[in-house]
């Protein structure tokens, strides 16, 4: 049994020899809370962990509203003149769609497993900055929830989510959906923001001895390249959206252009911080991808330093593309030309990825589970979408293509059957990991069938839709402009309409996989190395204790479990089982650290981002509820600094034995 | 059970890359088709994108027959464990050399094409293209060329149908009065954002007579998917005979046509406050102005001019002709579609149907934000045109009143 | 049981309730105001309920002889300054109210202040019987406003002191003030910081002398006014129209908007050699007459290449208002820049509400001064 050392407490309990009140438990449910196994553990927890579950549960919530806007936009477009939706409400739609997807869905669940397992694989107790990381992600709850409550309070945004200036202003838009979308994504930004530089810090500093920066598992790579983006990317949207805050809540006059404003700044602002964007979403599929194409293929990962800075050559490169949205904004042919050069460059590391995919596999011995069959529909369907890429990266030919259902074609088959695909591989990958039990193969491989049809079905469509001059964000089509004879824009557009439901459908079967796996009592309990595992994360309990290794492992090897696991022979170099993965951690068990020190619990990370959202309603309503948030922005920040990483004695409950000096305990039983 | 599935797992992506490659087949005369280009700016357009459709065609195939093959060919069948090598240096150069050639094939004809598609100093002919919410006005100034050569001796304000002579280098100067469009002719040449306080430049020309349609592309708020247009390419001597047209001075409706005169002093005190018609006079006597800018967000209404002369309205989202007219001149030759367009709107070919729903709630069939109870939102102006409350005798004669601006 | 805790929040959240109730009949009701401070209420009695309920989460406090007989439970008769505070704060209000309304304001703020202290202090006072604890757990609760709202007050005197002195030097002396100032805080941070062993009392010290020297200087300034550019600024009121006329005014030297100038114009005007023409992206020639849109913000640049100083004036019509009774009112619609030295660049912006044939005189672009420079706008 490890052993959780606790500061000597400072207060002696007071009053000594009368029986007095104790002093903590004056403050009622004021008290810091402590170590405890009911549900409101969760929501005072610091535990990478539980973070990481409670990311990726409000991120799939939000998918599953962001999923339901998006079949709503497909149902308008079955037929001709759509009566499902009026223009208001179908440009609410489309707006929240990209919105929830991009914000809310596909950012916090690569932060959800970048929060997990980032510590994990680089054999950390826990993140650099365990508070700091639970006030990120409740910004990142209450600003989706914030974000959606428009919905509610007079329409949501209704600008598209690249909300282009002067459309974006009050006399254009004179609901409050915008002014919730840019607080609501300001309040989610300083989530993305300090979980950035929370696992900066954490992957500099806190790897395991002997896990040099090109021992790291490419997952923790990809997430590390993706935080250095946001560090650089996120203060840029802020900006631009304080400027939208002050010009629609301020009248400032940032993109009015008979003040001799030009819109086309927020243009540049935009797209400065979507194009990384863009990579922020798609790299950590990439690292999860790229940690399981090894696994299930038995080889190491081809090339895995060419994977890596291909990864860091993106991140750098992303920076310099933004413009090659805006071929039609008038740029001039210069920079359209350096743009245009610029994005083919990215086009080169993006495909020494998908070589070095495929030459894993390459040699290998393939075993086809179902988080290896998302990795390889992943590789498919990305190459899909970086070719159509290429296409429009062509300048000219840009011109034609951009805003319409090409584009929408190209960046679903690169975030969807790239980056989301990339996710659900992740799920069934880790699910033993975090839920010691296995999501069922077979209901997997219906969910998985049922996606990639669904995917291919609507968006594949979309490419042809695009070409024969279908414009994007169109609340309605006419049959005037679909063309002749069966194969009409018409036909595609339902081809796609009900692709989103095969999509929808498989969406679901992932659902049910999940409510099937933990209430059946037929499913039992998974191994403890499932898959055969390479990496850090497989060599400690499943699911980890608060601590996550009793023994932090001394790392001498890319792959160190496999090595552990694994030896080679000199002489025929025929490769042997040597241990199981029950050994690896019964030998490293069997000394455990004596000095572990994990972070306490905290009520003012919930709090102080609570405060936040009522900033935005008393901007939105009333001065006010403003000043009141204000307030309590200041008072819980001023609680967080005063109050110690590590709680004192007198908040623990029963309170420690006290010794006198310095002392131990065990560690608290935990859920 | 087990091939067939892998068999689907490859067919997939081939299946879908053979569509995306065999795309011009599948479009049977989509009017916004950008593989069919009918002018050279936007066949040089063509001419780029083709080769880079194949190559990029080509370069899946391999990749997925790659795929394909490792999956048929590596799959566990019970094999020793795979040696553990991380890479082959070389063959990593090999493989990251190939796109950076192939990228640089590419990028050599597209530097070309940029700075070839933004030349200007060949113009022949400048229109104004001027976007709002949510239609377009083109006006074309009477100077320079336009007025020396192509005789269009006052400036003339249309809106709905861009017409140009074909085989005729015309630039187009594009510009917002309010948020972000964008102008597209896919025929005629890739889309460029009109953007208020800027002016863009877009070359247009048109190979052959005929009509080409177009639609915004920037997302332009409530109306965006119905701001729609259509450029109009007559030959040389019909786009004579269209000027002289547009220029010819007003006259009121004939004492006989009750009905219209009637709607000439219903459109006086019902729409000429926004919609201008060149040449009506007021009651007293005075040239009508048209007021625009103090009822609408934008500044500006379309200038209904010889609106018979156009076949669409309300952004070009309506067609004035019936459906048979209107395929009549959609669908006629190049040798006879001057003179079918140039025909204008009959009374036979009127689209009643449509003219009289858009004048009796205009908001309702196309969403605009005209509701009276929202005006302090809109600083007491409408975006776009609200419903008047007229009536059934009062559209009519509105109905024969416009009939007669041709 | 009603317990030291479930007391506190019962309090809050009464006055909460009486703040939703005040806030209701001030607002005349349906405002969101009432509903966060009644939700505020329910949720602090809520909380309060707990606390009675779980009795302060103290398992002891369900021994009631223990609890009277405990040193908490003494009430103990100390001094306190509270009571002289809130009259004080009670009599500032009366005087105010009668008086002056900012008296008024100073006077609800000191007694919400003086009530909220009196409160924390009676709570935290029964806390413990030790008082060096009771200190922390009041410290605890009100340090978090505390402190706060001291260092904005005492940011708020130096920002005003500041920039009252800063108003009133002279430009010249202004630059070498701030750079002296700045030079003295950056000399004290950086000592401060490398001597880690100087006294807290001798810093503490040293900074009360400063703002104290600063206030008492910038109330000395306030006194003395402001620098007379600024007076007679204020006099013409900065930001209003003026008649584009041939008098001298203080301009910039570098025009305003010159960035947004060079990335959307719609014409470029330039005075070369005497002689007035324009050039227009999509014109390829020197423009004696231009086309602008009707009702569409237009920038126009105007590049003086004359040896001397010159403006451009851009006469776009007028307006009239009728007024009633047959009188109306005229007004020219005029835009100008002001007056450029050589090689100058300035733009103005202009939206041109109706088409030139509505208008008696063609609109123009003149320079005055300059005899026959003249371009002509065609408005459709």
């Amino acid at each position: 049994m490890a052993i959780i050392e606790r500061p000597s407490s400072e207060v002696a309990i007071a009053g000594g020899s009368t029986i007095g009140v104790k002093p903590s438990e004056a403050l009622g449910v004021f008290k810091r809370p402590v170590a405890s196994t009911s549900w409101r553990d969760w929501i005072v927890t610091v535990d990478h962990k539980k973070l990481g579950i409670m990311y990726g549960v409000a991120a799939f919530f939000f998918f599953i509203v962001g999923g339901l806007e998006a079949v709503l936009i497909r149902m308008q477009l079955i037929a001709p003149n759509g009566k499902v939706l009026n223009a208001d409400q179908y440009n609410q739609m489309f707006t929240m769609h990209a919105t929830t997807m991009v914000f809310l869905f596909v950012m916090p669940m690569a932060a959800a497993f970048a929060n997990y397992f980032v510590p994990l694989q680089i054999g950390a107790r826990d993140v650099a900055f365990p508070r700091i990381n639970a006030f990120g992600f409740w910004c990142f709850l209450f600003g989706g929830i914030f974000l959606n409550t428009a919905w509610f309070l007079g329409g949501a945004a209704d600008g598209g989510w690249f909300m282009y200036a002067p459309n974006s202003s009050t006399l254009f838009s004179p609901s409050h959906g915008i002014d919730f979308w840019s607080m609501g994504l300001q309040i989610t930004g300083i989530a993305s923001l300090t979980g950035a530089i929370n696992l900066i810090v954490t992957s500099l500093n806190m790897r395991a001895p002997g896990m040099k920066m090109m021992r790291m598992p490419i997952f923790t790579w990809m997430v590390l390249v993706v935080q250095f983006l946001l560090l650089f990317a996120i203060p840029v949207i802020t900006v631009a959206l304080f400027l939208l805050t002050f010009q629609r809540s301020f009248d400032a006059t940032f993109f009015d252009v008979a003040s001799g404003a030009d819109p086309l700044l927020w243009q540049h602002l935009f797209w400065i911080f979507g194009h990384p964007e863009v990579y922020i979403l798609i790299l950590p599929s990439f690292g999860i991808v790229s940690e399981i194409l090894p696994v299930f293929s038995k080889k190491p990962l081809f090339g895995y330093p060419i994977v890596a800075l291909s990864g860091a050559a993106i991140g750098f490169v992303g920076w310099g593309v933004w413009a090659h949205h805006m071929f039609a904004s008038g740029l001039g042919p210069v920079s359209v030309t350096v743009f245009s050069m610029a994005t083919m460059a990215i086009a080169v590391p993006t495909g020494v990825k998908i070589v070095n995919w495929v030459m894993t596999m390459w040699g290998g011995k393939l075993q086809f589970t179902v988080p290896m069959l998302f990795a390889i529909a992943l590789v498919v369907q990305f190459t899909i979408g970086g070719l159509s890429g290429v296409t429009h990266a062509v300048a000219p030919s840009d011109t034609q293509q951009t805003d319409t259902y090409y584009i929408v074609a190209h960046f679903h088959y690169v975030l969807f059957g790239g980056a989301i695909f990339g996710l659900f591989a992740g799920f069934y990958y880790w699910w033993p990991k975090m839920f010691r039990k296995q999501l069922s193969e077979s209901l997997g491989r219906w969910n998985f069938w049922l996606m990639v049809v669904g995917m291919n079905m609507t968006f594949g469509p979309m490419h042809m839709l695009g070409l024969q001059g279908q414009p994007r964000r169109m609340s309605v089509w006419t049959e005037a402009r679909a063309g002749e004879g069966f194969f009409n824009l018409g036909f595609w557009n339902r081809i796609s309409s009900i692709g989103s439901l095969v999509l929808s459908l498989g969406v679901l079967l992932f659902i049910i996989n999940v409510a099937y796996t933990h209430k059946s009592k037929k499913v039992a309990i998974a191994p403890l190395d499932p898959w055969d595992g390479r990496t850090l994360e497989w060599m400690t309990d499943s699911p980890p204790k608060e601590h996550n290794f009793d023994t932090i492992p001394t790392v001498n090897n890319l792959d160190e479990f496999f090595h552990r696991k694994y030896a080679q022979d000199g002489t025929t170099h025929e490769i042997t089982q040597v241990a199981t993965a029950e050994e690896v951690l019964a030998e490293m068990n069997s000394h455990p650290d004596e000095h572990i020190h994990m972070p306490s619990r905290s009520y003012w990370p919930i709090l102080l981002a609570l405060a936040l959202p009522i900033i935005g309603y008393g901007l939105i309503y009333n001065r006010i509820i403003l000043a009141v948030g204000v307030a309590m922005v200041v008072a819980t920040m001023f609680g967080w600094a005063m109050e110690p990483s590590t709680a004192a004695d007198d908040d623990f409950d029963p309170p420690a034995p006290g010794d006198g000096g310095g002392h131990t305990k065990e560690l608290a039983p935990l859920g | 059970m087990k091939s067939s599935r892998r068999w689907s797992n490859i067919s997939k992506p081939v299946l879908a890359l053979s569509s995306l490659v065999a795309v011009a087949g599948c479009a049977e005369d989509a009017p916004q088709d950008t593989w069919q280009p009918a002018g050279p700016n936007a066949k040089m357009i063509d001419d780029l994108q083709r080769p880079i459709f194949y190559i990029a065609g080509i370069v899946g195939v391999i990749v997925f027959a790659a795929v394909a093959w490792a999956i048929f060919r590596f799959r566990d069948r019970g094999q020793a464990m795979p040696e553990q090598t991380h890479g082959k240096p070389a063959l990593e150069v090999a493989l990251t050399v190939i796109p950076v050639l192939i990228l640089i094939g590419v990028s050599v004809p597209t530097v070309g094409t940029i700075f070839d598609l933004a030349k200007t100093d060949d113009t022949e002919m400048t229109i104004n293209v001027t976007g709002q919410q949510w239609w377009w006005e083109y006006d074309y100034p009477a100077v320079g060329d336009n007025a020396e050569v192509y005789g269009i001796s006052d400036p003339i304000v249309t809106a709905g149908q861009l017409v140009i002579p074909e085989d005729t280098k015309v630039l187009l100067r594009v510009t917002s009065r309010d948020v972000i469009h964008s102008y597209w002719i896919p025929k005629l040449n890739g889309k460029k954002d009109s953007v208020p306080g800027r002016v863009h430049l877009l070359r247009m020309e048109g190979s052959e007579p005929g009509i080409y349609a177009g639609q915004c592309t920037e997302f332009c708020g409530l109306s965006h998917a119905y701001m729609r247009m259509e450029a109009v390419v007559l030959s040389k001597a019909d786009y004579a005979t269209w000027v002289a047209n547009q220029l010819e001075a007003y006259s009121s409706p004939s004492a006989g046509n009750v009905s219209a005169v009637e709607g000439e002093k219903l459109f006086l005190q019902q729409c000429a406050r926004c919609h201008q018609v060149n040449g009506l006079l007021n009651a007293d006597g005075t040239p009508n102005v048209a007021a625009p800018d103090q009822y609408v967000v934008s500044g500006a209404a379309p200038n209904l001019t010889n609106l018979m002369t156009r076949n669409t309205f309300a952004g070009a989202s309506w067609d004035l002709l019936t459906p048979e007219c209107r395929d009549d001149v959609w669908n006629a030759t190049p040798g006879e579609f001057g003179e079918k367009y140039l025909a204008g709107v009959s009374e036979d070919c009127l689209n009643q149907k449509d003219l009289r729903e858009w004048l009796r709630n205009a908001p309702e069939k196309k969403p605009m934000y005209a509701d009276p109870t929202k005006l302090t939102e809109t600083g007491g102006r409408y975006r776009g045109m609200p419903a008047l409350g007229l009536t059934e005798d009062q559209i009519s004669a509105l109905v024969a009143y416009l009939l007669e601006l041709k | 049981m009603i317990t030291t805790g479930s007391k506190f929040l019962y309090g809050l959240g009464s006055a909460t309730a009486v703040a939703a109730i005040l806030w209701f009949i001030a607002n005349d009701g349906g405002s969101i105001g009432v509903v966060s401070l009644a939700f505020l209420a329910v949720a602090l009695f809520f909380m309060g309920v707990i606390a009675s309920f779980v009795r302060d989460g103290h398992v002891l406090s369900t021994d009631t002889d223990a609890h009277a007989s405990s040193n908490a439970a003494q009430r103990g008769v100390g001094r306190s300054w509270f009571p002289v505070g809130t009259a004080f704060s009670a009599g500032m209000v009366a005087i105010g109210s009668v008086s002056s309304p900012g008296i008024f304001k100073v006077g609800i703020c000191l007694l919400f202040a003086m009530l909220g202290q009196w409160l924390i202090k009676n709570w935290s006072d029964r806390a413990s019987s030790d008082a060096a604890y009771n200190e922390k757990v009041r410290a605890w609760v009100v340090h978090p406003l505390e402190i706060p709202v001291g260092g904005a007050i005492i940011l708020a005197i130096i920002v005003l002191s500041f920039s009252r002195i800063m108003l009133s030097l002279s430009k010249e002396s202004g630059l070498i003030v701030f750079s002296v100032m700045a030079a003295l805080v950056l000399t004290f941070g950086s000592m401060v910081s490398v001597r880690r062993g100087a006294s807290r009392r001798v810093i503490g010290a040293v900074a009360g002398v400063v703002l104290v020297a600063l206030s008492g200087t910038g109330i000395a300034f306030a006194l003395d006014g402001e620098r007379h550019e600024l007076v007679e600024a204020a006099a013409e009121d900065h930001f209003a129209h003026r008649a584009c006329g041939e008098e001298a005014e203080e301009t910039d030297e570098d025009a305003a908007r010159s960035v947004s100038a060079k990335s959307s114009v719609a014409a470029t005007v330039i005075l070369r050699d005497g002689r007035l023409f324009a050039e227009m992206d999509g014109w390829n020639a020197e423009l004696t007459s231009i086309t602008l849109q009707r009702s569409n913000p237009s920038t126009i640049l105007f590049v003086n290449e004359d040896d001397h100083e010159h403006r451009m004036v851009v006469a776009y019509g007028k307006i009239v208002e009728d007024l009633g009774g047959g009188v109306s009112k005229d007004t020219v619609l005029e835009a100008c820049t002001s007056l450029i030295t050589k090689g100058g660049t300035q733009a103005v912006s202009i939206v041109i509400p109706k088409p030139s044939f509505a208008s008696e005189e063609p609109y123009s672009i003149t320079v005055p001064g300059v005899e026959g420079a003249s371009i002509e706008i065609q408005v459709p």
